[in-house]
């Protein structure tokens, strides 16, 4: 992460990035032109770009230029997008620790992206609309502070944060220039879990929800799946819990008013003891005693961001925010058989691979 | 105290001492160690049993106590305090300090006063839980496993254990130990006593065969009823008694030959000695005969001789006186005159003689006037005053004694009169008829002689033979510048030939 931030100049930081605690922003940069330009005049493109195309690698050292192309700091009126001459697209990937795993996310993700955006980098980086892919809440927060033209996709966010922080931007962002944006979340699709769980069950099974304040916006989605169980915080979880007796299994999504290290672990108690299983929303879940879920690796991750972003950059339309399209699935063998359940390998390979990378 | 007070032991009580005092040394530390070492056992267990107890309840009821499910708390609890009688309660007690379960034993009946606490915590999974914390949302595994951390004491298991139960258990094994351990003393005790007596008993034989051989029974053979140090004893003492019986029956010979000889060599010398005193006697005898004969021929003959020779002289003188005068006839008075002088001295001479020869005066006098003439001859011819003094009737006396006893008196005297240049000197005489003895003593104060040093003279030998001679003891006592104390006994009646004794009656000779 070292290298990424030698390759940033301080000066052109920007003050929105000197705020942020500890934000490692790894910086893309490519020259690009507007998507449907890119599309329509790509005949005549590469020859500029093979001679001002600038793709800056993390660990290069021409940061100079590089950095101030991406400055976020382009006062509105002179935005590209107002000029209405924006020819193609950058991007720059913005991360919020220094994590292994961001680091991983962030190199994968880099490769990915490159391709799509090579296309560009003749163009004038001005005149290259900018797309931020934030990995994790923090990242997210970052890219929504920006007041500039440009995309946002968000990565490594459940859709609970990605909600609370996005209602929170347009409402203090309402007079002021939004910028367009998506969202992958980070927890599996309710519909994979929904299958999964009767795999599992080797038929259609009763699974109950409990949705907190912050996610109530989903009870349309799951009302005619699960039972859905309402609840406020500051009630009590157990009583709540014993209150659900139809259901056959817990489906858990990110809900930090249930769902918090104080609880888990309860609540997988309480749920073992009536013989419930639960879905959790991700592999570290399953290994601490949830029965089974469907999860994606960063790989998958990274390329629904691919697809989305190559997607956008060919259509100009921008995706949906949307659940993980690939998934693989983990099962906690030994909750399984102390719940009587005889796991089939049609529910261990459940799973939806993405294409592999070419 | 006696530091060495086993000595007077016997030597069965020595071998008890030796056999069972490391033996209950060895039984009084095992017991005692045996009871600490159960009693420890029961209190570490306890201790164990209830810490893992409480520790494990504590992890059990963690559910239980955070979502209040109490009644399925209770049962587990009473299930395990009812199936366990070391138990003797259990107290769950809530983060407030209240009591939320109490579960007390049926079966224990005692209870230690303290409890093994443990602490109900409260287990949080630290997993990314997609909040808004900052790292990115995962589903996939992360690389380390979620820890579990515990965050806060929701409440406190509180076992109290009963030692009745697992005592009762340990007490039952220590008796087991406590009856082998006796069992094994008294065995031991066994085997000292029989080892006490098998050494007592040949020992005691021993004793009694050594008792009798002391009493001169040298017939005893004690039986070798063992072996080792005590049969070679009583091997030992049965040859012993042997030799000694032996030895016993040389030595028997022997002084009985030795007694032979003795009785022989003694019945020689009294035959020897009643042969001396018949010679010394006989000697005496002859010497006074002799003296008599002599003095009768000085008086008869001699004497008469003289007294003629002196009426000769005086009938010269007469004669002479007749004749005219004449320096011729005064010549011849004057030699008869000597001659009549030479014949009477001549004649008082040879009654000297024949006194000293011939002492008539005992024949006269009897012994005493005869002691008593001699005492007044001395006295009156010597510087030393002699003085006597005489008791009893010494008229019956025998001839031989009379004279025996006055030439003893005479020579002691003549030893004063010659040696020991004394002032004075005391003769008595003494008649015990009772006893049938005649004492002699002649005491002076003069220069006196050492008995042991000095040999003796010829007069005390002379005495001491005429004494001897005559069945009589001498006894003279003297030291230098002391006087001299001479004191015979004669017996009145010579004893009779003593008795000789023959080899064939050797006790009496014993």
């Amino acid at each position: 992460m070292n290298r990424i931030l030698r390759g940033i100049d301080p000066g052109a930081g920007a003050p929105a990035l000197a705020s942020l605690l500890a934000l490692t922003t790894l910086l893309i940069v490519m020259s690009a032109g507007a998507a449907q330009a890119a599309s329509q005049t790509a005949a005549q493109a590469p020859g500029q770009a093979a001679t001002q195309g600038v793709v800056q690698a993390p660990n290069q050292p021409a940061a100079t230029a590089a950095t101030a192309a991406t400055a976020p700091t382009a006062p509105a009126p002179t935005s590209p997008h107002d000029r209405g001459d924006t020819q193609g697209f950058r991007f720059q990937i913005i991360t919020g620790d220094e994590s292994a795993v961001t680091h991983r996310i962030a190199e994968d993700l880099y490769k990915r992206l490159v391709p799509t955006f090579a296309a560009f980098r003749t163009e004038l980086a001005q005149k290259r609309r900018m797309l931020y892919i934030a990995i994790g809440p923090t990242a997210l927060r970052d890219a929504l502070s920006r007041r500039c033209d440009c995309v946002v996709i968000s990565a490594y966010t459940s859709s609970q944060v990605w909600r609370t922080l996005t209602s929170r931007q347009s409402q203090a962002q309402t007079r002021q220039r939004r910028p367009a944006i998506t969202a992958i979340y980070a927890e599996p699709a309710p519909s994979d879990q929904m299958r999964l769980a009767a795999l599992l069950y080797g038929r259609p099974v009763r699974v109950g929800v409990l949705l907190g304040p912050d996610t109530a916006f989903l009870r349309p989605v799951l009302h005619d799946a699960a039972e859905v169980q309402m609840y406020s915080p500051g009630e009590d979880l157990n009583h709540t819990l014993n209150s659900m007796t139809r259901a056959e299994m817990l489906l858990a999504l990110p809900d930090s008013d249930i769902y918090n290290a104080e609880n888990v672990r309860n609540i997988l108690l309480s749920t073992y003891r009536r013989k419930q299983g639960v879905l959790g929303f991700s592999s570290d879940m399953v290994k601490v005693g949830a029965l089974a879920t469907t999860y994606s690796e960063i790989e998958d991750i990274n390329a629904q961001v691919a697809e989305i972003a190559a997607h956008f950059v060919g259509t100009g339309e921008l995706a949906e925010p949307q659940f993980p399209r690939y998934f693989r699935t983990i099962i906690n063998e030994g909750v399984a058989s102390s719940l009587d359940l005889r796991v089939t390998d049609a529910a261990r390979n459940f799973a939806r691979r993405a294409p592999a990378t070419p | 105290m006696n530091l060495r007070f086993w000595r007077a032991w016997g030597v069965g009580r020595r071998m008890a001492v030796i056999t069972m005092l490391p033996v209950a040394l060895l039984f009084t530390s095992f017991v005692w160690y045996s009871w600490y070492a159960h009693r420890a056992q029961v209190a570490e267990e306890l201790a164990e049993r209830g810490r893992i107890l409480a520790r494990a309840l504590a992890e059990t009821s963690e559910y239980n106590v955070i979502s209040g499910n109490l009644s399925d708390l209770r049962l587990t609890i009473n299930g395990l305090v009812q199936s366990d009688r070391s138990i003797y309660r259990v107290d769950v007690v809530d983060a407030s300090g209240r009591a939320s379960v109490r579960v007390v034993s049926e079966s224990a009946t005692d209870a230690q006063p303290h409890y093994y606490e443990a602490q109900i915590r409260k287990q949080v999974v630290w997993i990314n839980l997609f909040s808004d914390n900052g790292t990115p949302h995962v589903s996939a595994s992360s690389d380390s496993r979620p820890p579990t951390l515990t965050t806060e004491v929701v409440g406190w298991v509180r076992v109290t254990m009963s030692p009745s139960n697992m005592m009762a258990k340990q007490t039952d094994r220590f008796q087991i130990e406590l009856s082998m351990a006796a069992l094994a003393l008294a065995a031991s005790g066994i085997l000292a006593w029989v080892l006490a007596r098998s050494l007592i008993v040949p020992l005691r034989e021993a004793i009694g065969s050594l008792r009798q051989i002391r009493g001169g029974n040298f017939q005893v053979t004690p039986p070798v009823s063992t072996g080792g140090e005590i049969g070679e004893l009583q091997s030992s003492i049965g040859e012993m008694s042997l030799a000694l019986g032996e030895s016993k029956r040389d030595l028997e010979n022997k002084v009985a030959e030795r007694t032979r000889d003795l009785l022989a060599s003694r019945n020689e010398a009294l035959r020897a000695d009643a042969d001396k005193r018949k010679l010394i006697q006989k000697v005496n005898e002859i010497i006074e005969d002799e003296r008599k004969s002599i003095a009768v021929e000085i008086h008869d003959e001699l004497n008469a001789s003289l007294i003629a020779a002196r009426l000769e002289a005086q009938a010269i003188g007469l004669l002479a006186a007749k004749a005219p005068p004449g320096a011729e006839v005064t010549e011849i008075r004057r030699k008869s005159e000597a001659i009549t002088k030479l014949a009477l001295d001549l004649y008082a001479n040879g009654r000297r003689l024949v006194r000293r020869l011939r002492p008539e005066v005992l024949d006269m006098l009897g012994l005493h006037g005869a002691v008593e003439e001699v005492v007044r001859h001395y006295d009156s011819t010597s510087g030393c005053r002699f003085d006597l003094h005489s008791e009893g009737d010494f008229a019956r006396l025998s001839n031989e004694l009379a004279i025996s006893a006055y030439r003893i008196v005479q020579e002691a005297l003549s030893n004063v009169m010659k040696h020991a240049a004394a002032r004075s000197a005391h003769v008595s005489l003494l008649l015990d008829e009772g006893k049938g003895v005649l004492r002699i003593r002649v005491v002076d104060d003069g220069a006196g002689f050492d008995t042991a040093s000095a040999s003796e003279g010829i007069g005390i030998i002379g005495m001491r033979e005429r004494a001897y001679a005559l069945h009589g003891t001498i006894d003279v006592r003297s030291s230098p510048g002391e006087g001299t104390d001479v004191a015979i006994a004669l017996p009145l009646n010579v004893p009779a030939q003593p008795s000789l004794i023959t080899p064939a009656a050797p006790a009496a000779a014993s």
